[in-house]
């Protein structure tokens, strides 16, 4: 997957730029809820739960302050991708313990013509490697600088 | 919704996270990108208590059409079944609170 493919992903509706929340959980919660209000998915319920209990397979916070919940699910016919930051961090007993700041949550149905799934997945765990990258989606302030700085994300 | 149909709903994704990590390509590729798959047999926990909440004769017609079709519940748009693209009554509603079957492939129905 190029950069340019990840960027297509982005949607103005479906970025939180500030997400307040106390825990895992909470944070999922508030992703969800907020697919919810935009209209992208009908049954936030079914989703907190799927999300809810792919966590129980390892954290989906893979260090650096980044997390990406994932997983797909009967209640979504697109792969979609939702965008959340939280300056101050929140404890999502990451990986590497530390607080997560950058939060990329994917939903995909459980057949998806593209097969984008698993590439998208594995160009943002890339893409964010790298501390500039991070450190810019930090202070992005719309989601044309988060895709100006995605186009412009090196693979590390 | 139906709390039924929610509840195997929710099975189903189990289900087929449980299909997607056992699979070794899947996972190795997951591992490979980065994330941690631990304690599979967690999840086979938490299906057992989900199938728990469900009434025994759904559950063995779910279990008839997962193992007939690989998804026993399938995606409604515009009235047309996602899996055998075939109408469905007009009279059928995404708030409907009792449970619906395709009438052609007989899988339940999801309006998303």
């Amino acid at each position: 997957m190029t950069n340019k493919d990840l960027i297509a992903y982005l949607h103005p509706d479906l970025f939180i730029p500030e997400l307040k929340a106390k825990s895992k959980t909470d944070a999922i919660s508030r992703m969800v809820a907020h697919l919810v209000e935009k209209g992208r998915i009908r049954d936030g319920r079914i989703v907190l739960e799927t999300l809810k209990t792919r966590e129980k397979l390892g954290s989906t916070g893979i260090g650096k302050g980044v997390a990406v919940p994932h997983s797909r699910s009967t209640v979504t016919n697109t792969l979609t991708l939702l965008f959340a930051r939280s300056e101050e961090g929140i404890d999502y007993s990451a990986i590497d313990d530390k607080p997560v700041q950058l939060f990329f949550m994917i939903l995909a149905p459980h057949q998806e013509k593209s097969g984008e799934y698993l590439p998208l997945l594995g160009k943002l765990v890339e893409v964010t490697r790298d501390a500039n990258v991070r450190k810019r989606l930090l202070k992005a302030p719309d989601v044309d600088s988060i895709a100006a700085v995605l186009a412009k994300a090196k693979a590390r | 919704m139906n709390p039924q149909l929610e509840t195997l709903i929710m099975l189903q994704d189990l289900d087929l996270m449980i299909q997607e990590v056992s699979d070794q390509k899947t996972a190795s590729q997951m591992t490979r990108i980065g994330f941690e798959l631990n304690a599979v047999e967690s999840l086979t926990a938490a299906r057992e208590e989900l199938a728990r909440k469900i009434n025994p004769e759904l559950l063995a017609v779910y279990a008839r059409l997962m193992e007939r079709y690989q998804r026993a519940i399938v995606p409604v748009r515009n009235n047309v079944c996602l899996a055998c693209f075939l109408k469905q009554p007009t009279k059928y509603s995404p708030t409907d609170a009792k449970i619906r079957w395709c009438n052609h492939c007989n899988r339940f129905l999801y309006y998303i």
